[in-house]
């Protein structure tokens, strides 16, 4: 499975919603739920993201494409 | 919808906030029974025109930007560290129920941090109710636990 669909995989799973990449967080998550997100998207894909960078992420796009960037 | 942060006058938002008051102590008082909120508007004016309060706004990005969350923090030298600089201390915050979702929260208290280090403030107590606890959101933003407040009813 690539990188992309791992990710939404595991949105869908952690917010118990069906996620696609164009999902926003706003739709998906409340500010708790959100953290618990991001924590187990860096566990699971070994990346760290900052708290400064949560502003980029609006939408299920945005974390693929943040995670790939910090895997390359 | 979106949202946008800001640091504001008190006379220039207090009328927007106050209509957030009932369902923000609806939702986090305790005590209700005993202890009735009113705002001391004029102590409020007093420690603002002092420069002494420091609040933000969330309003929507979109017209007429209505008013749907706050953050108050009072600006003080610590008593104990009369040489260390000034310090922020919260007052209360709240945000519209149907606006705590994504990374608003965070986004939020990142907002209110800097506008705080903007205005030179070295040291941020920040607390958050025993019963609804934001913890987990100050801890991954870096801040340390390092008190339990305790109340206790004392009035007739």
């Amino acid at each position: 499975m690539d990188l992309e669909n791992s990710i939404v995989e595991l949105v869908s799973e952690e917010t118990d919603k069906p996620a696609l990449a164009t999902s926003k967080f706003e739709d998906l998550t409340d500010s708790l739920e959100f953290l618990d997100l991001i924590e187990k998207v860096e566990d699971t894909f070994s990346v760290k993201i900052d708290d400064t960078e949560f502003e980029q992420l609006v939408t299920v796009a945005d974390l693929v494409a943040m995670v790939k960037a910090k895997k390359n | 919808m979106s949202v946008t942060f800001q640091v504001e006058r008190f006379d220039h938002c207090i009328e927007e906030i106050e209509v957030h008051f009932d369902a923000h102590w609806n939702e986090l008082a305790r005590d209700k029974d005993k202890i009735k909120p009113k705002m001391a508007k004029d102590r409020y004016r007093e420690v603002d025109a002092a420069n002494l309060l420091h609040i933000v706004t969330v309003r929507e990005s979109e017209s007429p930007f209505r008013v749907v969350g706050y953050f108050f923090t009072f600006l003080l030298p610590h008593w104990h560290y009369a040489d260390a600089g000034q310090m922020a201390y919260v007052d209360m915050y709240y945000l519209s129920p149907e606006y705590r979702r994504g990374s608003t929260g965070v986004n939020f208290l990142r907002f209110v941090e800097n506008s705080l280090r903007d205005r030179g403030i070295v040291k941020f107590y920040l607390s958050t109710k025993d019963h609804m606890n934001h913890g987990r959101l100050f801890e991954r933003l870096g801040y340390k636990i390092s008190d339990h407040v305790y109340t206790k009813y004392l009035g007739a």
